[in-house]
């Protein structure tokens, strides 16, 4: 071996080959001794992976190696996970001001502040031996999550027997996230109010029969009556109105006198009007069925009782509603010398809503 | 009487003579024959050695096999481990084949050989590790043209101490066949070799890889070509004018307003133990049902309202759609398998991929295997109930949809989305987010 070490003496030559040779066995030992295993199972999972986002995030991993551990280094890289190669600290990650919220497992660590920085977070602790048969988990919060969309971040784990994760590592592992961009679910629900008019109308405006109605010899002594249907509903948040517009009954310049204010059926009396209610005197009508969110409005709300006031609102919701249907009373009186002819009106019913 | 006298003398030289010659043939002869003698016990041809592991110090089986040069008897046999093929024999330091438990095969004669490690009295002393000594009592004669075989199991291979510490090391076995039972009449011999090695050991590092991804895509089966997560483009997916006379499934058409397209979840990771893809609803300003579908900003009440612009969520539950029941939900309506290429075997129709949609966000059935892996008719616009069941939890609770217990190269749940407001749902636009997040177990 005299060709590594020339320029020694004999005497020297001879200290130095006993030395070595003294030296083997504990360069064997050493080299168990800071025997590399990896982590695994190992895991990091995050609670959002929105780029800048402020994330949680929880680490799950084995120890195998039964030395003392005292601190453990996580390395934030956006480079890779390899731990020869230098490591990248990702655009905008910030874990300098974490919190350890929870950990289990091999417990008693702190986040070392003085090691840590805005990529790297080192946990620490007096150094004891580690329960190698346990999952660890630590919880760590106020992490701040990289800037960039798509970005693969890979963590780099570390154990160490120092407390500041410093000299022989013992343990190590890489895990890894990527941040994402949400994804998003778009919708638009547009206006909707629907009126269906007829003699009958189905409950949801399905079928609608009818658009004439005859309500018979008109004479002192008799009260014509007549209903007819209208059924109603809307999205609008703020409700709907409807409304009826026309005339009261006409025979050329001959007219029927409306009701102009509620009052009740008087045979013989120049009458024209309308409810929304089941009437006994005359027995016509029937209450409003369906969503209870649309009501009868003033004038036409109490049975027997009736009114015309063109153009006025006849019922309302006050909420968006369901199908409401309607059934519309009508009664018409005439006096002695009512004038001889066809009565008629046309009578339009109209929807409005606000949204 | 001299005639008498020169006839003796001459009768005597001649007598001499063929005493002389007699003596020098029997000179000439005698060895020819003791050499024959010992050129009867002939090289074994042809023979080898094979061991099953050539690692210095491992344990090993020897496989010994010759063919016998004679048809001589063999009764016993002796195998010395040496460090050279002639010549004295050093002992491999570590060799250890008088440990192992021989079995022989091959040999005439039914009966088997006795290992023997203790006669001294043969060519070879028994009590040492490198000779191991077989003998029986049987006299069958044997047959040169058949392979004989010694099967050695449990040896110990010489240590890295021989050859001056070199990892690879040759060492010989000598064999020697012998027609008494006492290792005294040698048959035949052969010399073998063969070599320790040193263990070649390749080192490589595979980086802990993830690309995990979220878009949307036209595709609306499970076999469609889709992008990879390096092209995956789109963040939204719109259901479009919702109705309550229909339900609106993903992908809806840009007839009724929708952009057509399918939420997308790709993954790539080679965390052997597995990986798991999770979603929690982003809460959104407004009050309650602050993750589901919902106008931004908007007072709902808590419960199921339908006249608030909030749209009901399905829940962690799933369940199917029924049009004009308030309800919102999300389902994986297949796998994808385009861009696996040859990784592994992924095929969703046959039920053969990593990534499991969970039980509640499988739109057909149970976790794979329990199902028919038929990617679902629900799209567009579809009246009445939907075939496919949803689910959505717009609590803002992380909720895993699907996993896997290995490796997964490059597998896209296609994530449908489904909708129907009541006849009184507000109008509004409405929206839900989510995030989702991929959690590889390296």
């Amino acid at each position: 071996m005299g060709f590594l070490y020339p320029r020694f003496s004999h005497q020297s030559r001879e200290f130095i080959s006993v030395l070595v040779l003294t030296l083997v066995p504990y360069m064997f030992w050493l080299g168990q001794a800071y025997a590399i295993s990896t982590l695994q199972p190992r895991s990091v999972a995050i609670s959002s992976s929105v780029p800048s986002a402020d994330t949680t995030e929880n680490f799950q991993f084995q120890l195998v190696s039964p030395d003392d551990v005292g601190s453990i280094e996580l390395q934030y890289c956006d480079n890779s996970p390899l731990f020869d190669d230098p490591c990248e600290a990702p655009d905008g990650l910030d874990v300098s001001n974490a919190a350890l919220t929870d950990q289990s497992g091999n417990t008693g660590f702190s986040i070392d502040q003085a090691d840590t920085s805005a990529n790297e977070l080192v946990l620490s602790r007096t150094a004891s031996a580690p329960d190698t048969s346990v999952i660890n988990e630590y919880d760590l919060a106020n992490i701040t999550n990289p800037s960039t969309p798509s970005q693969t971040v890979y963590v780099k784990i570390t154990t160490y027997s120092s407390s500041d994760a410093t000299g022989s590592y013992i343990d190590r592992g890489a895990v890894a996230f990527e941040t994402t961009s949400n994804l998003e679910v778009g919708a638009f629900v547009p206006p909707f109010m629907n009126i269906c008019v007829g003699v009958t109308v189905a409950q949801d405006c399905s079928q609608s029969q009818g658009d004439e109605l005859d309500m018979g010899d008109l004479g002192p002594n008799t009260t014509g009556t007549a209903t007819s249907q209208y059924a109603v509903a809307t999205n609008d948040q703020a409700g709907n109105s409807v409304y009826v517009l026309g005339t009261t009954m006409t025979s050329g310049n001959n007219i029927i006198q409306p009701l102009d204010k509620q009052a009740s059926s008087q045979r013989g009396e120049p009458e024209f009007g309308l409810n929304l209610m089941k009437n006994s005197d005359p027995n016509i009508g029937g209450d409003p069925s369906g969503d209870s969110t649309s009501i009868p409005a003033a004038g036409y709300n109490i049975p027997n009782l009736f009114d015309f006031v063109p153009g006025s609102e006849i019922s309302s919701a006050d909420f968006s509603s369901f199908y409401t249907r309607m059934t519309v009373s009508y009664i018409a009186n005439v006096p002695n010398g009512q004038p001889a002819g066809v009565y008629t009106t046309t009578l339009i019913y109209l929807a409005s809503g606000q949204f | 009487m001299e005639k008498i006298i020169n006839t003796i003398q001459q009768t005597w030289i001649k007598t001499q003579r063929i005493v002389i010659l007699a003596v020098a043939t029997l000179m000439v002869v005698v060895p020819i024959f003791v050499l024959s003698q010992t050129a009867s016990a002939a090289q074994e041809e042809p023979r080898s050695l094979a061991i099953n592991t050539p690692i210095a110090g491992a344990t090993a089986t020897y496989t010994i096999s010759f063919n016998p040069a004679s048809t001589t008897q063999i009764q016993s046999y002796q195998i010395q481990g040496c460090t050279t093929a002639l010549g004295t024999c050093t002992a491999p330091t570590g060799l250890s084949i008088s440990t192992g438990t021989p079995s022989n095969s091959g040999f005439q004669g039914a009966t088997a050989f006795t290992k023997d490690t203790t006669s001294t009295t043969g060519t070879y002393a028994c009590n040492t590790t490198n000779i191991l000594c077989g003998n029986r009592t049987d006299t069958t004669a044997q047959t040169t043209g058949t392979s004989h075989v010694i099967t050695d199991t449990g040896v110990t291979n010489q240590n890295a101490t021989n050859c001056s510490s070199a990892a690879n090391c040759t060492f010989f076995l000598r064999i020697y066949t012998y027609s008494d039972t006492g290792y005294l009449t040698q048959v035949d011999y052969g010399t073998v070799a063969s070599s320790t090695t040193q263990q070649f050991t390749v080192n490589a590092a595979i980086q802990e890889q993830l690309a995990f991804c979220i878009g949307n895509t036209t595709a609306d089966t499970a076999t469609a070509t889709i992008p990879t997560c390096s092209t995956i483009t789109g963040t939204s997916v719109n259901l479009g004018n919702l109705t309550s006379a229909d339900v609106s499934v993903s992908p809806v058409a840009a007839t009724y307003n929708g952009n057509a397209s399918n939420g997308l979840a790709e993954l790539t990771t080679n965390a052997y133990n597995g990986a798991s893809v999770s979603y929690s609803a982003v809460q959104q300003s407004g009050t309650n049902h602050q993750g589901g579908l919902r106008v931004v900003g908007a007072t709902c009440n808590s419960g199921t309202i339908n006249t608030d612009q909030c749209i009901t969520s399905v829940g962690t539950t799933k369940a199917t759609l029924v049009s004009g029941t308030e309800d919102f939900g999300m389902a994986i309506a297949g796998i994808d398998c385009s861009n696996v290429g040859s990784a592994y075997t992924c095929t969703y129709s046959s039920g053969t991929f990593n990534l499991n949609p969970a039980t509640n966000y499988n739109c057909n059935g149970n976790a794979n295997g329990g199902h028919s892996n038929t990617y679902p008719s629900d799209t567009g616009l579809v009246s009445g109930t939907t075939a496919c069941s949803y689910a959505w939890d717009e609590s803002g609770t992380s909720n895993t949809i699907a996993s896997s217990t290995t490796i997964v190269g490059g597998e896209a749940l296609l994530l449908k989305f489904a909708a129907t407001p009541s006849l009184v749902t507000p109008t509004g636009a409405y929206s839900a987010q989510a995030n989702f997040i991929a959690t590889p177990t390296f």
